[in-house]
C-alpha cells in the first residue's frame, strides 16, 4: 500500500517548512513534496499602493535579500517611468546588488550548510550547527562573519542601512557614494579575497569526501534558467532570459523579461502556497527548470573575470555540458562570490561610481512592465500593472525559491530512493538529515516566496498509499 | 580605547518597537565621547564581530508595557545558541555566538523601554515617548559607570 514520511521542520533554511514522502504499495519511495506552510499576500495589499512606494515596501519582504527586491521592482518602476537611469545609478545599483550576493552566500554557505559536511551528516543535531563549527575550525567560522559582514557593509555604506536600505528609486537612486565610503569598501577587499579562496580550497578538497552526495544530492537533468548579457558574460543585474538543457545546449536565448509570461508558466499545488514555475513550452511538470548560482554558471559563457573564470573552469569539469547536481550549488555560491569580490573591484576603480548624476525623472509612461535582476537565489520578477496615476491595480511576483521547487521536489524524492531501500514505516536518521541538506543546497527563502509572520515549523511525514502517517518527525 | 556599543533595534515602522532604534538615535546625537551606535531593524550573528571589539555593550529593546511600565536594564549574559537565527537572534544569544567566536565577551546590558502599541505607525506612544527620556538617563549612568579599560562579563 502507498505510503507517505514527513520530515518538519526543516531547518538552517530562510524560514520553516514540512516534507512529505510518499510510499509506493510495496513500501518504496515513490514522491516526495516539500510543502511550504507560511503564506504572506505581498502581491495582494500592495494593491492600492503609489508606485513610488514600491521598491522599499517590497524590499520589506525579507530580512535576508531586501536588495533583490529593492533593485527589481525599482526597475519595474524605471520601465513604467520608461526612463533609462543614469550610467553612476546602475552602476552604485550593481554593487549593491555584488554586496547581496557576497552577504548572502556567505551566510548559506559557512553559517547553515558547512556545519554537515565539515562536521559530518550523522553528528548530533546539537552538535551540527554554527557553533559546533565555530569549535571545530573557529578561523573559517570567523572569516565567515567577516565575509558577510563585508558584504552588508557595502549595502550599508551605499543604502546608509544594511536591512531594508530604501535607497534604489524610480528612476536611479537616492544618495552617491563618496571617496571615503569607497575606499573604505577598497581596503576590506583582501581580506575578503583570501576568504573566498579558503572556502573554495576546503570545497575543492570536500568534494573528495562527498561523491555520494554529488551523486544523489539533486543530481538529476533539468532545464536552468539566468540571465544573459549581450557578450554572454555572468550577468546579475539586467539582460535578457536565456535557457540551457541538462547538455549545455542554448533551447532560448534573448527573451524580454517583460516577455516571461510566454516562457514561464506557474503552477499552483494545494498542499504548498509556493507556487511551481516551469517553461512552459515544456508544460508541467516537465518543464521544471532551476535558477540560482548554479543555474547562472551552467547559462553563462563565462564569467569575466580571471579568478573565477579559472575556478569555473574546474567547476565545468563536473559536468557533461551543464552540472547538474544540486550539491554543486555550494561550489557554484563560492565561485560567485569570487566574481563579486573581482567585480567590486573592478567596479570602485571607476570614476563615474562617484558621480552625483544619479535620478531620471519621469511621470507614468507605461501601464505595465516587469523588472527582473538576479537575487542570491535566482532570477526574481516583479511585474506591475498600474493606472495613469501610478497607483498599483495588479502585482505579480515570481520569486527564485519558487521557481527551484519542482528541483527541490525531485531531490528530496532522489534522496529518499536512496536511503530508504525497501518497505519501511520509520524515518531513518540518516534519511533526515541528508533531505535537511537537500533542501539547504537551494538555501530556500520562504520569506520570499510566500510572500507568514513569525516561524514555522517544518515536518517530515512518512504516509501510506492509503493516507496514512505511519511516521512523523518534528524538529523545532 | 575600545568603543561602548549601543545597539538600538526593533521594527521603525511597528509603533513603539522603533523605542530602541528612537533611543540609539538620540544618543547618536549626543556625540558621547567613547560612543558607538546602532539602529538596526533585527540583530544578525554578523554583529558578534562588532560586539568582540566593544569595551562594553547596551541593547536598546521595546518590552511589552504590561511586562514592565518603567525602563528596565538588565545585566546579560551569553544565553542558548538555539536562539540564534540567520534572520534574527536575541541579545544573550548574540553573546554565546561572540564568546564562542572571539573567546570574549564585554560587559553587556539590555535597557528595555515600556511599549504600549505594535500595530503599524510611525509614532511612539506617549508612554513610551516618556519612557525614552529616562531610557537615556539610564544609559548614560551605565556608560559613566564602564571602566575605561576592557574587561569582561
Amino acid at each position: 500500500m502507498p505510503q507517505r514520511i514527513v520530515i518538519d521542520p526543516v531547518t538552517r533554511i530562510e524560514g520553516h517548512a514540512k516534507i512529505s514522502l510518499f510510499l509506493d504499495e510495496a513500501g518504496n519511495v515513490a514522491d516526495a513534496r516539500f510543502h511550504v506552510v507560511e503564506f504572506r499576500g505581498f502581491e495582494k495589499f500592495c494593491e492600492g499602493r503609489p508606485m513610488w512606494e514600491l521598491p522599499s515596501l517590497t524590499a520589506r519582504i525579507c530580512g535576508i535579500c531586501p536588495v533583490s527586491h529593492l533593485l527589481a521592482s525599482a526597475k519595474a518602476c524605471d520601465a513604467i517611468l520608461a526612463v533609462r537611469i543614469p550610467p553612476a545609478a546602475e552602476k552604485l545599483r550593481r554593487l549593491m546588488n555584488l554586496g547581496q550576493i557576497i552577504q548572502s552566500h556567505a551566510l548559506s554557505f559557512f553559517h547553515l550548510s558547512a556545519p554537515d559536511f565539515l562536521l559530518g551528516w550523522d553528528k548530533p543535531v546539537e552538535q551540527r550547527n554554527l557553533f559546533g563549527l565555530i569549535a571545530a575550525q573557529p578561523d573559517l567560522a570567523r572569516a565567515g562573519i567577516r565575509l558577510r559582514q563585508f558584504g552588508q557593509e557595502i549595502i550599508e555604506l551605499l543604502g546608509g542601512r544594511k536591512i531594508h536600505p530604501a535607497w534604489a528609486v524610480p528612476g536611479g537612486v537616492r544618495e552617491p557614494l563618496d571617496a571615503e565610503r569607497r575606499d573604505r569598501i577598497k581596503a576590506r577587499l583582501p581580506e575578503a579575497l583570501a576568504t573566498a579562496q579558503m572556502g573554495l580550497k576546503l570545497f575543492r578538497e570536500l568534494l573528495q569526501k562527498h561523491r555520494r552526495e554529488v551523486q544523489v544530492f539533486g543530481n538529476f537533468p533539468s532545464l536552468f534558467m539566468g540571465l544573459s548579457n549581450d557578450e554572454g558574460l555572468w550577468e546579475h543585474y539586467d539582460g535578457t532570459l536565456k535557457f540551457v538543457d541538462a547538455g549545455g545546449n542554448v533551447i532560448a536565448d534573448g527573451i524580454e523579461v517583460g516577455r516571461y509570461r510566454e516562457v514561464i508558466g506557474e503552477a499552483v499545488e494545494p498542499s504548498s502556497y509556493l507556487k511551481s514555475p516551469f517553461y512552459k513550452p515544456l508544460g508541467y511538470p516537465d518543464g521544471i527548470y532551476r535558477v540560482g548560482p548554479l543555474a547562472r554558471l551552467n547559462t553563462c559563457r563565462a564569467i569575466g573575470t580571471p579568478l573565477a573564470d579559472a575556478e569555473l573552469e574546474r567547476f565545468r569539469a563536473l559536468g557533461r555540458g551543464a552540472v547538474t547536481s544540486s550539491f554543486l550549488y555550494h561550489y557554484a555560491r563560492l565561485i560567485e562570490i569570487l566574481a563579486c569580490i573581482e567585480r567590486v573591484q573592478a567596479a570602485l576603480d571607476d570614476p563615474d561610481l562617484l558621480s552625483d548624476r544619479l535620478r531620471a525623472d519621469a511621470g507614468i509612461n507605461k501601464l505595465e512592465a516587469v523588472g527582473a535582476s538576479e537575487a542570491p537565489r535566482g532570477t526574481l520578477f516583479h511585474h506591475y500593472q498600474v493606472d495613469e496615476l501610478g497607483v498599483l491595480r495588479q502585482m505579480n511576483l515570481i520569486i527564485a525559491t519558487g521557481q527551484n521547487n519542482l528541483a527541490m521536489n525531485r531531490t528530496v524524492a532522489q534522496i529518499a530512493k536512496h536511503y530508504i531501500q525497501g518497505a519501511t514505516d520509520k524515518i531513518p536518521e540518516p534519511l533526515l538529515n541528508r533531505v535537511e541538506h537537500g533542501i539547504r543546497c537551494y538555501d530556500p527563502c520562504l520569506s520570499c516566496s510566500t510572500h507568514a509572520v513569525g516561524r514555522m515549523p517544518l515536518v517530515i511525514e512518512l504516509v501510506a498509499a492509503d493516507g496514512r502517517v505511519l511516521d512523523r518527525v518534528v524538529r523545532d | 580605547m575600545a568603543d561602548i556599543l549601543i545597539i538600538g533595534y526593533g521594527n521603525e515602522l511597528r509603533s513603539d518597537d522603533g523605542a530602541g532604534p528612537a533611543v540609539a538615535r538620540y544618543v547618536e546625537s549626543l556625540r558621547l565621547p567613547g560612543v558607538r551606535t546602532l539602529v538596526l531593524p533585527q540583530l544578525t550573528p554578523e554583529l558578534a564581530a562588532d560586539i568582540a571589539c566593544a569595551r562594553a555593550v547596551i541593547f536598546v529593546d521595546a518590552q511589552p508595557a504590561h511586562e514592565a511600565h518603567e525602563v528596565q536594564v538588565l545585566l546579560l549574559s551569553p544565553s542558548s545558541p538555539r536562539a540564534l537565527g540567520s534572520h534574527t537572534s536575541d541579545p544573550g544569544a548574540l553573546l554565546a555566538l561572540t564568546q564562542a567566536l572571539y573567546g570574549r565577551c564585554p560587559p553587556t546590558w539590555l535597557v528595555a523601554v515600556p511599549a504600549a502599541r505594535f500595530d503599524l505607525g510611525t509614532e511612539l506612544s506617549p508612554l513610551t515617548q516618556a519612557a525614552v527620556g529616562q531610557a537615556l538617563e539610564r544609559i548614560r549612568a551605565l556608560c559613566a559607570s564602564v571602566p575605561t579599560e576592557r574587561t569582561e562579563a
